[in-house]
Protein backbone atom coordinates (compact mmCIF):
# COMPACT_ATOMS: atom_id res chain seq x y z
CA UNK A 1 0.00 0.00 0.00
CA UNK A 2 2.81 2.40 1.48
CA UNK A 3 5.05 1.54 -1.69
CA UNK A 4 2.44 2.17 -4.49
CA UNK A 5 1.87 5.65 -2.92
CA UNK A 6 5.32 6.11 -2.90
CA UNK A 7 6.01 4.88 -6.39
CA UNK A 8 3.17 7.22 -7.51
CA UNK A 9 4.82 10.21 -5.31
CA UNK A 10 7.95 9.51 -7.16
CA UNK A 11 6.72 9.22 -10.50
CA UNK A 12 4.74 12.61 -10.14
CA UNK A 13 8.36 14.14 -8.81
CA UNK A 14 10.34 12.72 -11.57
CA UNK A 15 7.50 14.14 -13.99
CA UNK A 16 7.58 17.96 -12.43
CA UNK A 17 11.04 17.43 -12.21
CA UNK A 18 11.15 17.48 -16.11
CA UNK A 19 8.59 19.86 -16.78
CA UNK A 20 10.45 22.25 -14.35
CA UNK A 21 14.09 21.76 -16.37
CA UNK A 22 11.98 22.09 -19.85
CA UNK A 23 10.78 26.18 -18.64
CA UNK A 24 12.75 27.30 -15.88
CA UNK A 25 16.41 28.24 -16.29
CA UNK A 26 19.07 26.46 -14.10
CA UNK A 27 19.64 29.77 -12.46
CA UNK A 28 16.31 29.62 -11.01
CA UNK A 29 17.67 26.84 -8.67
CA UNK A 30 20.26 28.49 -6.42
CA UNK A 31 18.47 31.97 -5.94
CA UNK A 32 20.22 33.37 -2.80
CA UNK A 33 18.70 36.77 -2.73
CA UNK A 34 15.07 35.32 -2.30
CA UNK A 35 16.58 32.45 0.37
CA UNK A 36 18.64 35.53 2.48
CA UNK A 37 14.92 37.47 2.32
CA UNK A 38 13.16 34.38 3.83
CA UNK A 39 15.72 34.08 6.69
CA UNK A 40 15.48 38.44 7.38
CA UNK A 41 11.44 37.55 7.93
CA UNK A 42 12.32 34.59 10.03
CA UNK A 43 12.48 34.97 13.83
CA UNK A 44 15.63 34.07 15.78
CA UNK A 45 15.92 30.88 16.63
CA UNK A 46 15.02 29.74 19.79
CA UNK A 47 17.16 28.15 22.45
CA UNK A 48 17.13 26.22 25.55
CA UNK A 49 19.72 27.39 28.07
CA UNK A 50 20.94 25.60 31.42
CA UNK A 51 23.99 25.52 33.56
CA UNK A 52 26.22 28.17 31.21
CA UNK A 53 25.29 25.44 27.94
CA UNK A 54 23.26 27.08 25.51
CA UNK A 55 21.86 25.33 22.39
CA UNK A 56 20.16 26.96 19.55
CA UNK A 57 17.79 25.79 16.91
CA UNK A 58 19.23 24.83 13.50
CA UNK A 59 17.50 25.06 10.47
CA UNK A 60 19.93 24.77 7.49
CA UNK A 61 19.45 24.11 4.08
CA UNK A 62 21.17 20.96 2.12
CA UNK A 63 23.20 21.62 -0.94
CA UNK A 64 20.59 20.54 -3.81
CA UNK A 65 22.95 19.50 -6.84
CA UNK A 66 23.64 15.81 -6.88
CA UNK A 67 25.71 13.87 -9.53
CA UNK A 68 23.78 11.56 -12.05
CA UNK A 69 24.94 8.70 -14.12
CA UNK A 70 25.75 9.67 -17.44
CA UNK A 71 26.61 7.64 -20.83
CA UNK A 72 25.22 5.03 -22.50
CA UNK A 73 22.07 3.47 -20.65
CA UNK A 74 22.17 5.88 -17.87
CA UNK A 75 18.36 6.92 -18.03
CA UNK A 76 17.29 3.88 -16.39
CA UNK A 77 19.86 4.03 -13.71
CA UNK A 78 18.90 8.05 -12.86
CA UNK A 79 15.48 6.59 -13.18
CA UNK A 80 15.30 3.61 -10.54
CA UNK A 81 18.07 4.97 -8.20
CA UNK A 82 17.93 8.68 -7.64
CA UNK A 83 15.27 8.40 -5.27
CA UNK A 84 17.11 7.18 -2.33
CA UNK A 85 20.86 8.73 -3.50
CA UNK A 86 22.92 10.26 -5.50
CA UNK A 87 25.43 8.90 -7.76
CA UNK A 88 28.70 9.84 -6.19
CA UNK A 89 28.97 7.08 -3.96
CA UNK A 90 27.98 4.57 -7.03
CA UNK A 91 30.81 6.59 -9.39
CA UNK A 92 34.03 6.29 -6.93
CA UNK A 93 33.30 2.33 -6.77
CA UNK A 94 36.45 -0.26 -7.77
CA UNK A 95 36.02 -2.09 -11.13
CA UNK A 96 33.40 -4.65 -9.06
CA UNK A 97 32.26 -8.76 -10.60
CA UNK A 98 28.79 -8.21 -11.79
CA UNK A 99 28.01 -10.96 -9.32
CA UNK A 100 28.46 -7.75 -6.82
CA UNK A 101 26.70 -5.21 -8.35
CA UNK A 102 24.14 -8.09 -9.24
CA UNK A 103 23.80 -8.14 -4.94
CA UNK A 104 24.06 -4.46 -4.61
CA UNK A 105 21.05 -3.98 -7.12
CA UNK A 106 19.29 -6.50 -4.81
CA UNK A 107 19.71 -5.44 -1.83
CA UNK A 108 18.88 -1.81 -2.58
CA UNK A 109 15.43 -3.12 -4.55
CA UNK A 110 14.64 -6.20 -1.66
CA UNK A 111 16.29 -5.07 1.94
CA UNK A 112 16.48 -1.21 0.84
CA UNK A 113 12.93 -1.15 -0.54
CA UNK A 114 14.23 1.14 -3.39
CA UNK A 115 11.51 1.65 -5.54
CA UNK A 116 13.43 -0.18 -8.86
CA UNK A 117 11.62 -1.93 -11.53
CA UNK A 118 12.23 -5.70 -11.45
CA UNK A 119 13.12 -5.65 -15.49
CA UNK A 120 14.81 -2.65 -15.21
CA UNK A 121 17.22 -4.97 -12.93
CA UNK A 122 19.56 -6.67 -15.87
CA UNK A 123 20.25 -3.05 -17.57
CA UNK A 124 20.93 -1.56 -13.96
CA UNK A 125 23.80 -3.84 -13.80
CA UNK A 126 24.91 -4.29 -16.95
CA UNK A 127 25.75 0.03 -16.87
CA UNK A 128 27.31 -0.72 -13.08
CA UNK A 129 29.79 -3.56 -14.22
CA UNK A 130 30.67 -1.42 -17.09
CA UNK A 131 31.05 2.12 -15.60
CA UNK A 132 34.35 3.32 -17.09
CA UNK A 133 37.35 3.18 -14.88
CA UNK B 1 -3.66 4.50 1.63
CA UNK B 2 -5.73 7.02 3.54
CA UNK B 3 -3.51 6.32 6.57
CA UNK B 4 -0.55 7.14 5.05
CA UNK B 5 -1.80 9.92 2.44
CA UNK B 6 -3.34 11.60 5.05
CA UNK B 7 -0.62 11.74 7.43
CA UNK B 8 1.47 14.41 8.14
CA UNK B 9 4.79 12.50 7.93
CA UNK B 10 4.09 10.90 4.28
CA UNK B 11 3.35 14.42 3.38
CA UNK B 12 6.93 15.32 4.48
CA UNK B 13 7.96 12.11 2.49
CA UNK B 14 6.30 13.08 -0.27
CA UNK B 15 7.36 16.53 -0.31
CA UNK B 16 11.31 15.83 0.59
CA UNK B 17 10.98 13.25 -2.14
CA UNK B 18 9.50 15.68 -4.62
CA UNK B 19 12.31 18.68 -3.62
CA UNK B 20 14.98 16.20 -4.17
CA UNK B 21 14.70 14.93 -7.29
CA UNK B 22 13.29 18.12 -8.76
CA UNK B 23 16.41 19.88 -7.77
CA UNK B 24 18.76 17.25 -9.42
CA UNK B 25 20.62 19.58 -12.01
CA UNK B 26 21.41 18.13 -15.59
CA UNK B 27 24.71 18.88 -15.34
CA UNK B 28 27.95 18.51 -13.40
CA UNK B 29 27.66 19.98 -9.88
CA UNK B 30 29.24 23.78 -9.31
CA UNK B 31 31.13 22.48 -6.71
CA UNK B 32 33.14 19.76 -8.85
CA UNK B 33 35.92 22.12 -9.68
CA UNK B 34 38.15 21.14 -6.69
CA UNK B 35 39.43 17.87 -6.30
CA UNK B 36 41.54 15.10 -4.43
CA UNK B 37 43.29 12.30 -5.24
CA UNK B 38 43.01 9.38 -2.71
CA UNK B 39 45.67 6.58 -2.25
CA UNK B 40 43.54 4.14 -3.53
CA UNK B 41 44.33 0.80 -5.07
CA UNK B 42 43.34 0.60 -8.85
CA UNK B 43 40.95 4.08 -8.14
CA UNK B 44 38.56 5.59 -8.78
CA UNK B 45 40.90 7.81 -6.66
CA UNK B 46 39.34 11.34 -7.58
CA UNK B 47 36.86 13.23 -5.13
CA UNK B 48 35.53 16.43 -5.00
CA UNK B 49 36.41 19.00 -2.16
CA UNK B 50 33.11 20.98 -1.07
CA UNK B 51 32.47 23.34 1.46
CA UNK B 52 28.48 23.77 0.30
CA UNK B 53 27.66 21.63 3.45
CA UNK B 54 25.80 23.13 6.20
CA UNK B 55 28.12 23.81 9.09
CA UNK B 56 31.10 22.22 7.62
CA UNK B 57 34.14 23.42 5.84
CA UNK B 58 36.30 21.73 3.19
CA UNK B 59 35.25 18.02 3.08
CA UNK B 60 36.12 15.27 0.65
CA UNK B 61 32.55 14.74 -1.39
CA UNK B 62 31.82 10.73 -1.18
CA UNK B 63 28.13 11.60 -1.54
CA UNK B 64 26.03 14.39 -1.53
CA UNK B 65 22.23 12.44 -0.80
CA UNK B 66 22.45 11.02 2.14
CA UNK B 67 25.62 12.93 2.88
CA UNK B 68 29.24 10.92 3.29
CA UNK B 69 31.71 13.53 4.01
CA UNK B 70 35.39 12.19 4.73
CA UNK B 71 37.79 14.65 6.44
CA UNK B 72 40.74 15.59 4.86
CA UNK B 73 43.95 13.89 6.19
CA UNK B 74 46.06 17.24 6.36
CA UNK B 75 43.28 18.21 9.18
CA UNK B 76 44.72 14.87 11.36
CA UNK B 77 48.49 17.10 11.47
CA UNK B 78 46.66 20.03 13.59
CA UNK B 79 46.04 18.49 16.59
CA UNK B 80 44.47 15.38 18.69
CA UNK B 81 41.32 17.21 18.60
CA UNK B 82 39.08 17.00 15.07
CA UNK B 83 37.58 20.22 14.57
CA UNK B 84 33.76 20.20 14.46
CA UNK B 85 33.56 21.85 11.04
CA UNK B 86 35.92 18.93 9.55
CA UNK B 87 34.46 16.12 11.62
CA UNK B 88 33.44 13.06 9.16
CA UNK B 89 29.25 12.88 8.18
CA UNK B 90 27.74 9.15 7.43
CA UNK B 91 24.29 8.55 7.08
CA UNK B 92 22.55 6.16 6.12
CA UNK B 93 19.02 7.11 4.71
CA UNK B 94 18.22 10.51 3.31
CA UNK B 95 15.19 11.92 5.24
CA UNK B 96 17.29 14.32 7.67
CA UNK B 97 15.60 16.79 9.20
CA UNK B 98 17.70 20.05 8.10
CA UNK B 99 15.10 22.16 11.14
CA UNK B 100 15.64 21.20 14.62
CA UNK B 101 13.79 23.23 17.26
CA UNK B 102 15.65 22.47 20.59
CA UNK B 103 12.63 24.03 22.77
CA UNK B 104 10.54 21.31 21.86
CA UNK B 105 13.05 18.01 20.89
CA UNK B 106 11.99 15.22 23.37
CA UNK B 107 13.84 12.48 23.80
CA UNK B 108 11.71 9.45 25.21
CA UNK B 109 13.01 6.41 26.89
CA UNK B 110 10.24 3.66 27.10
CA UNK B 111 9.85 -0.38 26.96
CA UNK B 112 11.20 -2.59 29.81
CA UNK B 113 11.41 0.18 32.20
CA UNK B 114 9.81 1.34 35.19
CA UNK B 115 8.42 4.41 33.96
CA UNK B 116 8.91 5.97 30.24
CA UNK B 117 10.37 9.23 29.95
CA UNK B 118 9.78 12.27 27.52
CA UNK B 119 12.66 14.23 27.82
CA UNK B 120 13.30 18.04 26.79
CA UNK B 121 16.54 19.12 26.05
CA UNK B 122 16.20 21.50 29.52
CA UNK B 123 15.97 18.03 31.37
CA UNK B 124 19.00 16.73 29.80
CA UNK B 125 21.05 20.28 30.22
CA UNK B 126 19.91 19.66 34.09
CA UNK B 127 21.55 16.23 34.58
CA UNK B 128 24.80 15.61 35.73
CA UNK B 129 27.65 16.65 33.02
CA UNK B 130 30.41 14.36 32.28
CA UNK B 131 33.28 14.84 29.25
CA UNK B 132 35.00 12.59 27.82
CA UNK B 133 37.46 12.52 24.64
CA UNK B 134 36.66 9.96 22.41
CA UNK B 135 37.26 8.82 18.51
CA UNK B 136 35.10 8.52 16.71
CA UNK B 137 35.92 5.81 13.53
CA UNK B 138 33.14 4.71 10.70
CA UNK B 139 33.46 1.04 11.11
CA UNK B 140 34.43 0.92 7.44
CA UNK B 141 36.93 3.60 8.08
CA UNK B 142 39.60 3.06 4.91
CA UNK B 143 37.48 0.35 2.94
CA UNK B 144 39.49 1.83 -0.06
CA UNK B 145 42.28 0.73 0.99
CA UNK B 146 41.04 -3.09 0.48
CA UNK B 147 42.41 -5.66 -1.71
CA UNK B 148 40.45 -7.30 -3.37
CA UNK B 149 38.42 -3.99 -3.22
CA UNK B 150 35.17 -4.38 -1.61
CA UNK B 151 31.50 -2.26 -2.48
CA UNK B 152 30.55 0.08 -0.43
CA UNK B 153 31.70 4.01 1.22
CA UNK B 154 35.21 4.11 -0.76
CA UNK B 155 36.71 6.28 2.07
CA UNK B 156 40.49 6.57 2.22
CA UNK B 157 41.63 6.77 6.00
CA UNK B 158 39.41 9.69 7.20
CA UNK B 159 36.14 8.60 8.03
CA UNK B 160 37.24 9.63 11.91
CA UNK B 161 37.70 12.32 14.33
CA UNK B 162 38.10 12.66 18.05
CA UNK B 163 36.39 15.21 20.14
CA UNK B 164 35.47 16.17 23.31
CA UNK B 165 32.17 15.03 23.95
CA UNK B 166 29.81 16.74 26.91
CA UNK B 167 26.64 15.70 27.87
CA UNK B 168 25.05 12.89 30.28
CA UNK B 169 25.79 9.46 31.54
CA UNK B 170 23.67 7.16 29.48
CA UNK B 171 22.99 5.37 32.63
CA UNK B 172 22.26 8.34 34.51
CA UNK B 173 19.05 8.54 31.98
CA UNK B 174 18.43 4.97 32.35
CA UNK B 175 18.36 5.06 36.16
CA UNK B 176 15.75 7.48 35.66
CA UNK B 177 13.42 5.53 34.43
CA UNK B 178 14.06 2.16 35.95
CA UNK B 179 15.70 -0.24 33.81
CA UNK B 180 13.53 -3.48 34.83
CA UNK B 181 14.76 -6.74 35.57
CA UNK B 182 14.83 -9.15 32.86
CA UNK B 183 15.94 -6.04 30.31
CA UNK B 184 18.76 -7.24 27.65
CA UNK B 185 19.58 -4.49 25.66
CA UNK B 186 19.11 -0.70 25.23
CA UNK B 187 17.92 0.23 21.30
CA UNK B 188 18.62 3.84 19.97
CA UNK B 189 17.16 5.26 17.03
CA UNK B 190 17.40 9.01 15.39
CA UNK B 191 15.26 11.63 14.03
CA UNK B 192 16.05 10.25 10.22
CA UNK B 193 14.38 8.01 8.10
CA UNK B 194 14.22 6.79 5.00
CA UNK B 195 12.27 7.42 2.03
CA UNK B 196 10.71 4.27 1.72
CA UNK B 197 8.47 3.40 4.85
CA UNK B 198 9.01 0.07 4.41
CA UNK B 199 12.79 0.55 4.48
CA UNK B 200 14.12 -0.69 8.03
CA UNK B 201 14.63 2.06 10.45
CA UNK B 202 18.35 2.75 11.56
CA UNK B 203 19.10 1.07 15.09
CA UNK B 204 20.88 0.27 16.84
CA UNK B 205 21.47 -2.06 20.51
CA UNK B 206 23.80 -2.03 23.18
CA UNK B 207 23.54 -4.70 25.74
CA UNK B 208 22.20 -3.17 28.81
CA UNK B 209 25.54 -3.97 31.03
CA UNK B 210 27.43 -2.49 28.25
CA UNK B 211 24.77 0.64 27.86
CA UNK B 212 24.73 0.97 31.64
CA UNK B 213 28.42 0.78 31.83
CA UNK B 214 28.35 4.80 33.06
CA UNK B 215 31.00 5.36 30.41
CA UNK B 216 28.22 5.18 27.31
CA UNK B 217 26.93 9.24 27.17
CA UNK B 218 24.58 11.32 25.56
CA UNK B 219 26.57 14.18 23.96
CA UNK B 220 24.98 17.74 23.60
CA UNK B 221 28.62 19.29 22.75
CA UNK B 222 30.93 18.57 20.58
CA UNK B 223 34.31 20.44 21.45
CA UNK B 224 33.24 22.87 23.45
CA UNK B 225 30.14 23.72 20.94
CA UNK B 226 26.98 22.33 19.82
CA UNK B 227 26.79 19.51 17.62
CA UNK B 228 26.76 20.25 13.85
CA UNK B 229 23.53 19.45 12.58
CA UNK B 230 25.06 16.79 10.44
CA UNK B 231 27.27 14.86 13.16
CA UNK B 232 23.65 14.32 15.35
CA UNK B 233 22.41 17.86 16.30
CA UNK B 234 21.03 17.99 19.27
CA UNK B 235 22.01 14.48 21.20
CA UNK B 236 24.07 11.62 19.92
CA UNK B 237 24.90 8.78 21.97
CA UNK B 238 29.12 7.88 22.68
CA UNK B 239 30.09 4.59 22.69
CA UNK B 240 33.50 5.23 23.68
CA UNK B 241 36.05 2.51 22.02
CA UNK B 242 33.35 0.79 19.84
CA UNK B 243 32.49 1.77 16.22
CA UNK B 244 30.81 4.96 14.76
CA UNK B 245 27.98 2.82 14.08
CA UNK B 246 26.58 2.23 17.36
CA UNK B 247 26.57 6.34 17.93
CA UNK B 248 23.66 6.93 16.93
CA UNK B 249 23.01 10.76 15.83
CA UNK B 250 19.53 12.69 16.54
CA UNK B 251 19.17 10.41 19.01
CA UNK B 252 15.33 10.74 20.11
CA UNK B 253 14.41 7.53 21.09
CA UNK B 254 15.79 4.54 23.99
CA UNK B 255 13.66 1.33 23.73
CA UNK B 256 14.69 -0.88 26.77
CA UNK B 257 14.25 -4.38 25.25
CA UNK B 258 14.13 -7.88 27.37
CA UNK B 259 15.02 -9.83 23.83
CA UNK B 260 18.06 -9.43 21.72
CA UNK B 261 17.27 -7.05 19.31
CA UNK B 262 16.76 -8.49 15.42
CA UNK B 263 16.49 -5.54 13.78
CA UNK B 264 17.98 -5.83 10.37
CA UNK B 265 21.11 -3.19 11.46
CA UNK B 266 21.76 -5.55 14.47
CA UNK B 267 21.13 -9.15 12.62
CA UNK B 268 22.16 -8.57 9.04
CA UNK B 269 24.31 -5.27 8.48
CA UNK B 270 27.49 -4.36 10.32
CA UNK B 271 28.14 -8.04 10.93
CA UNK B 272 32.13 -9.27 11.01
CA UNK B 273 33.40 -12.22 10.42
CA UNK B 274 33.91 -14.01 14.36
CA UNK B 275 37.40 -14.26 13.49
CA UNK B 276 40.75 -12.43 14.68
CA UNK B 277 40.62 -8.92 13.08
CA UNK B 278 37.41 -9.88 11.18
CA UNK B 279 39.53 -11.48 9.11
CA UNK B 280 38.55 -14.38 6.12
CA UNK B 281 40.03 -15.20 2.84
CA UNK B 282 38.47 -13.49 -0.08
CA UNK B 283 34.72 -15.49 -1.26
CA UNK B 284 35.49 -17.97 2.40
CA UNK B 285 31.78 -18.46 3.16
CA UNK B 286 30.31 -20.05 6.31
CA UNK B 287 32.22 -18.34 9.04
CA UNK B 288 30.09 -17.25 11.80
CA UNK B 289 29.17 -13.70 12.35
CA UNK B 290 28.87 -11.15 15.18
CA UNK B 291 27.51 -7.30 15.10
CA UNK B 292 31.07 -5.39 14.94
CA UNK B 293 31.94 -3.92 18.21
CA UNK B 294 35.10 -2.86 19.86
CA UNK B 295 37.66 -0.78 17.68
CA UNK B 296 41.17 -1.89 16.90
CA UNK B 297 44.81 0.22 17.83
CA UNK B 298 45.73 2.06 14.70
CA UNK B 299 47.98 4.53 14.17
CA UNK B 300 48.88 7.65 11.21
CA UNK B 301 51.67 9.34 9.56
CA UNK B 302 50.44 13.09 9.51
CA UNK B 303 53.28 15.53 8.12
CA UNK B 304 54.36 12.72 5.48
CA UNK B 305 52.39 11.33 2.59
CA UNK B 306 53.33 8.87 0.23
CA UNK B 307 55.91 10.04 -2.51
CA UNK B 308 56.99 13.08 -0.28
CA UNK B 309 60.72 13.70 -0.68
CA UNK B 310 63.10 14.34 1.95
CA UNK B 311 66.44 15.32 2.24
CA UNK B 312 69.61 12.77 1.94
CA UNK B 313 71.36 12.06 5.30
CA UNK B 314 69.33 14.87 7.19
CA UNK B 315 67.54 14.29 10.55
CA UNK B 316 63.68 13.85 9.49
CA UNK B 317 61.00 14.84 11.76
CA UNK B 318 58.08 12.17 11.88
CA UNK B 319 54.61 12.61 13.13
CA UNK B 320 51.36 11.40 13.34
CA UNK B 321 48.36 10.49 15.73
CA UNK B 322 47.70 6.88 17.18
CA UNK B 323 44.79 5.51 19.18
CA UNK B 324 44.45 2.42 21.23
CA UNK B 325 41.02 1.37 20.27
CA UNK B 326 38.76 0.44 23.02
CA UNK B 327 42.05 1.28 25.48
CA UNK B 328 44.41 3.70 25.50
CA UNK B 329 48.17 3.57 24.05
CA UNK B 330 50.92 2.16 25.39
CA UNK B 331 53.22 3.31 22.35
CA UNK B 332 53.41 3.78 19.17
CA UNK B 333 57.14 2.39 17.41
CA UNK B 334 58.53 3.35 14.14
CA UNK B 335 60.56 0.94 11.63
CA UNK B 336 62.42 1.84 8.62
CA UNK B 337 63.70 -1.25 8.01
CA UNK B 338 60.86 -3.16 7.23
CA UNK B 339 59.55 -4.29 10.71
CA UNK B 340 62.64 -6.28 11.42
CA UNK B 341 63.31 -3.13 14.31
CA UNK B 342 61.35 -0.94 15.87
CA UNK B 343 62.57 1.88 18.27
CA UNK B 344 59.29 3.77 20.30
CA UNK B 345 57.88 6.98 19.31
CA UNK B 346 57.40 9.98 22.14
CA UNK B 347 53.58 10.49 22.67
CA UNK B 348 51.93 13.72 23.49
CA UNK B 349 49.74 14.45 26.67
CA UNK B 350 47.50 11.75 27.08
CA UNK B 351 43.90 13.28 26.89
CA UNK B 352 41.98 10.74 27.68
CA UNK B 353 42.26 7.22 26.90
CA UNK B 354 39.47 6.86 24.41
CA UNK B 355 41.28 9.78 22.05
CA UNK B 356 43.87 10.15 19.74
CA UNK B 357 47.19 10.84 20.77
CA UNK B 358 50.06 12.50 19.35
CA UNK B 359 53.61 10.65 18.44
CA UNK B 360 56.71 12.00 17.48
CA UNK B 361 60.22 10.95 16.55
CA UNK B 362 63.28 11.40 14.53
CA UNK B 363 64.96 9.23 12.23
CA UNK B 364 67.49 9.71 10.05
CA UNK B 365 67.43 9.95 6.23
CA UNK B 366 69.42 7.71 4.13
CA UNK B 367 71.95 9.23 1.71
CA UNK B 368 70.19 8.54 -1.85
CA UNK B 369 67.18 6.18 -2.21
CA UNK B 370 64.44 5.91 -0.91
CA UNK B 371 62.84 5.62 2.90
CA UNK B 372 59.77 3.27 3.79
CA UNK B 373 58.49 4.52 7.39
CA UNK B 374 55.90 1.96 9.25
CA UNK B 375 54.22 3.14 12.48
CA UNK B 376 52.72 0.34 14.75
CA UNK B 377 50.34 0.67 17.67
CA UNK B 378 50.21 -1.35 20.68
CA UNK B 379 47.50 -0.54 23.21
CA UNK B 380 46.66 -1.13 26.99
CA UNK B 381 45.55 -3.85 26.58
CA UNK B 382 49.11 -4.88 24.43
CA UNK B 383 46.60 -5.48 21.33
CA UNK B 384 49.50 -4.51 18.70
CA UNK B 385 48.77 -3.29 14.90
CA UNK B 386 49.08 -6.23 12.77
CA UNK B 387 51.59 -6.71 9.90
CA UNK B 388 49.25 -8.26 7.44
CA UNK B 389 45.93 -6.22 6.43
CA UNK B 390 42.93 -7.83 7.43
CA UNK B 391 40.30 -8.55 4.90
CA UNK B 392 36.57 -9.61 5.17
CA UNK B 393 33.70 -8.47 2.55
CA UNK B 394 32.13 -5.47 4.34
CA UNK B 395 35.50 -3.88 4.09
CA UNK B 396 35.31 -3.81 8.17
CA UNK B 397 38.30 -3.04 10.91
CA UNK B 398 41.46 -1.47 9.26
CA UNK B 399 43.70 -1.87 11.40
CA UNK B 400 46.99 -3.07 9.54
CA UNK B 401 50.07 -1.01 10.43
CA UNK B 402 50.89 1.88 8.21
CA UNK B 403 53.48 3.02 6.26
CA UNK B 404 54.82 5.63 4.02
CA UNK B 405 57.00 5.88 0.96
CA UNK B 406 59.43 8.51 0.75
CA UNK B 407 61.86 9.90 -2.23
CA UNK B 408 65.28 10.74 -0.56
CA UNK B 409 67.12 13.45 -3.20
Amino acid sequence: MNRSFSAVAYAAAIAVDLVVFAIIPPSWHGDASAAAAAAQSTPPPSTVSVGGVTLRSVNVDFPNRDRQFEGPGADVVNNNCLTCHSAGMVLAQPRLPRAVWQAEVEKMRNTYKGPINAEDVPAIVDYLANLPH
Amino acid sequence: MTRYAASSLSRRRFLQAASIVGALPPTIPAWADVFVNLDLPGGPDQRSITTDFPQKGRMILQRSRPPLLETPFDVFDRGVFTPNDQFFVRWHWALIPTEVDVSAFKLTVRGHVNQALSLSMADILAMPRVEMAAVNQCSGNSRGLFQPRVPGGQWENGAMGNARWIGVRLRDVLDRAGVKSGAVAARFKGLDEALIESAPTFMKSLDIDHARDGEVMLAYQMNGEQLPLLNGFPLRLIVPGWYSTYWVKMLNDIEILNAPDDNYWMKTAYRIPDTPHANVKPGESGVATVPINRMAPRSFFTNLTNGATVKPGAPLSVRGIAFGGDCGVAQVQLSDDGGSTWRAAALGPDQGKYGFRRWSAEVAAPSSGTLTLQARCTNANGEAQPTEPNWNPGGFMRNVIESVRLVVA
